[in-house]
């Protein structure tokens, strides 16, 4: 366990155990009065003169205690923490902080498991009055014991049944099904727990959601008047009044209908560790339900969970729902699904993880599986067998792609992948690893979004909500944000008129009309893509090279000078591009709609609760937010009209010509760039001149824009034609390294094809570490020689096609110099 | 030759210097097969399984340090990065070994929860036939493909070996004040790793969970094998690079800058921090840790490696991680699953 003291500048504190914040001295009284003492005044109230024995699990940090020891009732604390560094430092590093708590008369201290200290009291008949569950979300099986019905039954046994207990739980609204699993496991300990929920901003800030969860609980139910009179111990800093404990206990009525599905958990189940990995972002709101409207929960108390499984529930679900789909259909579901397996797995990492199980399947001999699988046949289901079977009919006939495997709608395979993929994802390296081994990177297309034929396709859905922390006053509008609310430092700067390239601009340009004022200058406030940026008055520009920029708009497309801002030339509008810019900006709008409404609701619910600390914070980083996506309307109102359906793909002026960017080509032979002007008439433009016709006969009258030249195609061919060489290079070094793996598998194949010939197919051979006839090692060797022959294949596929647009460009970059 | 399970070594027993000095002759060992390294993954909650080779005369020869997750209830993956330890360059001697080794995991599978066996040794490109029944790893543990800088000249021929780009922004980060301070202390972890996840959130990349970092420090830093360095000017921290030296070779492991003052070139000042406190350390390897070496604009380790490429240095493509599995133990896992899912 590793424990880091984070002191900051102002003085205040934050303690991280194993990564993990536990408090931070900012806020922790809102937590640490919020867990303790309803549970102490409902505790006190219920037997009014008793002098109290509370018991402590967890707590180390002597915050719990602190809290206890304000009320005289209390005659003796029971503490019992594993840990001796945390108690060390509660005494030593913030004793003020705890006001001591730790070295108090009526606090005894065990150094010891919580399970084993609970179980000798058990034995000893013990009771307290009062027992505060004070433990870290549980990371692995052993904390995961600590929220088992096993463990509750323990603590009711030893728990005066007017008695009560307050748990510390999990986020609500980040891991919902974790937080009501263990509500169901109290609830089946018969501690009748009532949910609260409050809002903490050092745990929002270190990513564990926007709220944070608690129960309170006895083996007498609560009956909700026993709140209407309570009287909290004092001083209290943060919990102000019995209303506002009260607030507490509303939830979103969609949230709370979640309990009624979620398992409680035995002892041996994981399921609980699977739920706290998966967070699902709960986007539910409102107040609509309250706990406190009940003395016992009427709604239905789920089976619990008993035991380990190997594959996750989801995925199990996942595999089984499987009607009308094909394999690979479902195999996408079972991605989908997949839980995090270890507490630092998050479900994005995982997903992109097995994106491609295909890799899963090749680092295994398939065929020596299938064998060891059939020799076990009587414990599978028939079914299953017929596919192995004929699974063992596909591989024996020669090397199979992989692909192809999955695609043959075969259960087993399915099954198969999954296991490998299990395997790879419980060790906590893989996810983290280096590098992946997907050959031939060399073909990676670039999503561009002014190329018309390599369309932006990959339309994923928008984030629920902003993640980064760009829209947050301390970095908005210092550089460009993108949709997931990072900020993106970047020297791009833009210079600009404004609303001076519309259409009618286009016409004054050309009578000679030039601004007279100096350009906008700034940075762009939205990253709509890597190569796009939304400026702060709503145009949407898009880079070409270091010296100029593309900006769209209703009537005409304009190639703009980045020094001084003025026009280079005025092209046609590409309606592909703008429909392709249009979708992009009305996803990740929509995105910002989602962040806007989260974000709103959370203030609201804060504010109602009571909880305030920070919130100016939060509302400038939603005002932000705010005038972001206002931004976004006036870019796509910038736009002008938007083509109904997806505009086809552009066919090139000139035969064979090739796109450079949208409404610019150039021909076939690399001698001209052909622009397609505003009015839909032809500029076909070298080194010297520009012209109606490709023959160069009839010039243009306007003047030649040599600036197009120096600053739009010279840089644009010259990075083009660096980046096909270095791509190039790419697949040309994965071929070389193919072709001497080939020449290896070759020289192989010579040694054991003689070997068989001089003394016969038993005989046995080395094949790697592996001893075995000779036959056998042929016959891989002849696979790997195919699946080694297929990879050349593919690269070579890949190298031819690189477009011969490389020669021309080239050749046209020459001649443009 | 045998295989035997080792007990945990110490470094100051015998056959713990014995195997220390192993794992640093072999060129294609590294710092994840040193004790050291076991004991931080210990920490990490797993399982370390540590195999030694002996020749007949008891004595060792090599071996390879496993991990494995310690509750692995579904069958998971022995891991040997930057092992096993063999002598490579004898073929027939390392066929044996490797096929000792894969046979002592096999035999002892069920006792960790293993269907399988990964291994990753620092070897070039291409792999050599006696891994013919072993096959590529779904993923690699180490950066494959990656960039190394011979330490062995002067600093000042290292400099003057450099691409101009590189001498000139290590030059003007220095004239601009930019100094970079070295640290073995626990203390500065969170500073470290404010700037990790600044830099992972805009760059992309996963950075491991802080107690990762902590756990590293606090095992290797004590033995000199780990150094965080920290770029600093006008009293702000501009970036960070965690350093690992063990045996022959230093890793740059790690790194990220900030956001703010971007314009100071504190990556290239940490970067020439690192290679001089390596050289220091007694270090003949640079290893740049990830690294495209054609320029490929689209490739993910485009943008860096442009940075890197500015030091100079050997672009170096390793075989990568190999996986055997171990097909009863896969067998029996699947049957379960099936069952499960019945």
């Amino acid at each position: 366990m590793t424990i880091v003291l984070d002191q900051r500048s102002d003085q205040s504190l934050a303690v991280y155990i194993d990564g993990d914040l536990q408090f931070d001295s900012r806020d922790e009284g809102v937590y640490h009065e919020l867990l303790a003492l309803p549970a102490l005044a409902l505790a006190q109230a219920r037997r009014p003169k008793r002098q109290l024995r509370a018991l402590i699990c967890g707590g180390g940090d002597g915050f719990v205690a602190r809290e206890l020891l304000k009320s005289s009732a209390i005659k003796q604390i029971d503490l019992v923490d594993y840990d001796p560094t945390i108690l060390d430092l509660a005494q030593n590093e913030w004793p003020e902080l705890n006001q001591h708590a730790l070295t108090n008369p009526r606090l005894k201290l065990h150094i010891c498991d919580a399970v084993q200290f609970v179980d000798l009291a058990a034995q000893a008949a013990d009771e307290y009055d009062l027992i505060i569950c004070d433990f870290t979300v549980p990371r692995d099986q052993a904390g995961a014991r600590l929220h088992s019905i096993d463990w509750y039954q323990q603590l009711a046994y030893i728990l005066h049944p007017q008695g009560l207990i307050a748990v510390n739980a999990a986020s609500p609204s980040q891991t919902p099904v974790a937080y009501w699993m263990m509500y169901n496991s109290i609830r089946t300990a018969d501690l009748n727990p009532k949910p609260y929920r409050f809002a903490l901003p050092s745990f929002t800030e270190a990513g564990y959601g926007d709220d944070w969860g608690f129960f309170i609980g006895s083996r007498r139910a609560l009956r909700p008047r026993e709140f209407d009179h309570l009287a909290l111990a004092e001083p209290r800093e943060f919990l102000h009044d019995i209303e506002q404990l009260k607030r507490a206990f509303a939830f979103p009525a969609a949230l709370a209908e979640k309990r009624t599905t979620a398992q409680p958990t035995k002892l041996a189940s994981d399921a609980l560790l699977h739920s706290l990995f998966a967070p699902t972002w709960d986007e539910a709101s409102g107040t609509d339900w309250t706990s406190l409207d009940f003395v016992h929960d009427p709604a239905p108390l789920p089976k619990p969970h008993t035991s380990p499984t190997l594959v996750p529930s989801a995925v199990q679900q996942a595999l089984q729902a499987d009607q009308g789909l094909d394999e690979s259909q479902v195999f996408e579901q079972v991605v989908q699904v997949m839980p995090a397996l270890r507490a630092e797995q998050t479900r994005s990492m995982v997903r992109e993880f097995i994106a491609n199980p295909l890799r899963f399947l090749n680092s295994l001999d398939l065929r020596s599986l299938v064998e060891a699988l059939l020799r076990r046949s009587r414990e599978l289901p028939r079914k299953l067998v017929t596919e192995l079977r004929l699974l063992r009919r596909h591989l024996q006939r020669t090397w199979e792609n992989p692909q192809l495997l999955l695609s043959r709608g075969l259960r087993i395979v399915s099954v198969i992948a999954l296991v490998i993929i299990l395997a790879n994802l419980l060790h906590p390296d893989t996810t983290y690893a280096k590098g992946d081994t997907s050959p031939g990177s060399g073909a990676t297309s670039s999503q561009s979004m002014v190329r018309t034929n390599s369309p932006y396709d990959v339309v994923q859905a928008p984030p629920s909500t902003v993640a980064g922390r760009g829209f947050a006053s301390s970095t908005y509008g210092r550089g460009p944000v993108d949709e997931y609310g990072t900020y993106i430092p970047t020297t791009r700067r833009y210079r600009y008129y404004g609303s001076y390239y519309g259409g009618s601009s286009y016409r004054n340009y050309n009578r000679n009309q030039r601004p007279s004022e100096d350009p906008n200058e700034g940075g762009a406030l939205y990253r709509l893509t890597p190569e796009t940026d939304i400026l702060a008055n709503g145009e949407i520009v898009i880079i070409l090279t270091d010296q100029a920029y593309l900006l769209l708009a209703d009537q005409v497309m304009t190639v703009v000078d980045a020094e001084d801002g003025l026009p280079i030339v005025f092209l046609q509008r590409d309606e592909a591009l703008i429909w392709r810019t249009h979708r992009e900006l009305d996803r990740q709008r929509r995105g910002l709609d989602g962040s806007v409404k989260a974000k709103q609701d959370w203030i609201d619910w804060v504010s109602w609760a009571g909880f305030v600390p920070w919130r100016n914070d939060d509302q400038a980083e939603l005002n932000n937010i705010v005038q972001t996506r206002g931004t976004l309307d006036q870019a796509i109102k910038s736009l002008g009209s938007i083509p109904a359906n997806q505009p086809a793909i552009r066919v090139a002026p000139t035969a064979g010509g090739f796109q450079l960017f949208s409404s610019v080509w150039m021909n076939a032979e690399g001698s001209l760039a052909i622009l397609e002007q505003p009015d839909g008439s032809k500029a076909y433009l070298n080194k010297t001149g520009w012209f109606r016709d490709a023959a160069l006969t009839q010039p243009l009258s306007e003047p030649y824009p040599d600036e197009f030249r120096t600053k739009v195609l010279v840089p644009f061919l010259t990075k083009q034609t660096t980046e096909y060489e270095a791509i190039k290079k790419r697949i040309e070094a994965d071929l070389t390294s193919a072709k001497s793996d080939l020449s290896l598998l070759n020289s192989d194949k010579t040694e054991y094809t003689s070997i068989q010939t001089s003394y016969g197919p038993s005989d046995i051979v080395d094949y790697g570490t592996t001893e075995i006839r000779v036959d056998e090692a042929l016959r891989r060797t002849n696979d790997d020689i195919a699946r080694t022959q297929q990879l050349i294949q593919i690269l070579n596929d890949q190298l031819s096609s690189l477009p011969k647009q490389n020669d021309a460009a080239k050749k046209f970059l020459q001649s443009l110099k | 030759m045998y295989v035997a399970i080792l007990p945990q070594l110490s470094v100051s027993s015998e056959l713990g210097q014995k195997w220390e000095a192993l794992v640093q002759a072999n060129p294609a060992g590294g710092v994840m097969q040193s004790l050291a390294w076991g004991q931080f993954k210990q920490q990490r909650g797993l399982n370390v399984v540590h195999f030694g080779l002996f020749a007949a005369t008891d004595q060792l020869i090599g071996g390879m340090l496993c991990t494995i997750p310690a509750q692995s209830g579904v069958g998971s993956n022995l891991i040997a990065a930057d092992g096993p330890i063999l002598p490579w360059h004898d073929q027939a001697l390392a066929r044996q070994g490797l096929r000792l080794l894969r046979e002592a995991a096999e035999h002892h599978a069920s006792a960790y929860g293993a269907v399988g066996l990964r291994i990753e040794p620092r070897l070039e490109r291409p792999a050599s036939n006696l891994l013919r029944d072993w096959r590529r790893a779904p993923v690699d543990m180490l950066a494959r493909e990656t960039l190394y800088l011979d330490l062995r000249p002067s600093a000042e021929q290292l400099l003057a070996a450099m691409k101009p780009k590189g001498r000139y922004n290590i030059r003007l980060a220095a004239r601009r004040g930019v100094t970079v301070r070295i640290s073995h202390d626990l203390a500065d972890i969170p500073l470290f790793y404010r700037l990790m996840d600044e830099a992972g959130e805009r760059d992309d990349f996963y950075v491991e969970p802080i107690d990762h970092f902590n756990d590293l420090l606090a095992t290797l830093a004590p033995l000199g094998y780990a150094h965080l360095l920290f770029a600093e000017y006008a009293g702000q921290t501009l970036g960070t690079l965690l350093l690992i030296t063990y045996g022959q070779r230093a890793v740059y492991q790690y790194g990220g800058i900030s956001n703010q003052l971007r314009e100071q070139m504190a990556g290239y000042a940490l970067q020439w921090a690192a290679i001089q406190q390596a050289q220091r350390l007694g270090c003949t390897s640079y290893d740049f840790y990830g690294f495209e070496p054609t320029g490929d604009p689209h490739h993910p380790f485009a943008g860096f490696s442009r940075f890197k490429r500015a030091f100079g240095g050997q672009a170096i493509a390793l075989i990568g991680a190999y996986d055997y599995y171990f097909t009863e133990q896969l067998a029996d896992v699947i049957i379960r699953a099936v069952r499960e899912l019945a």
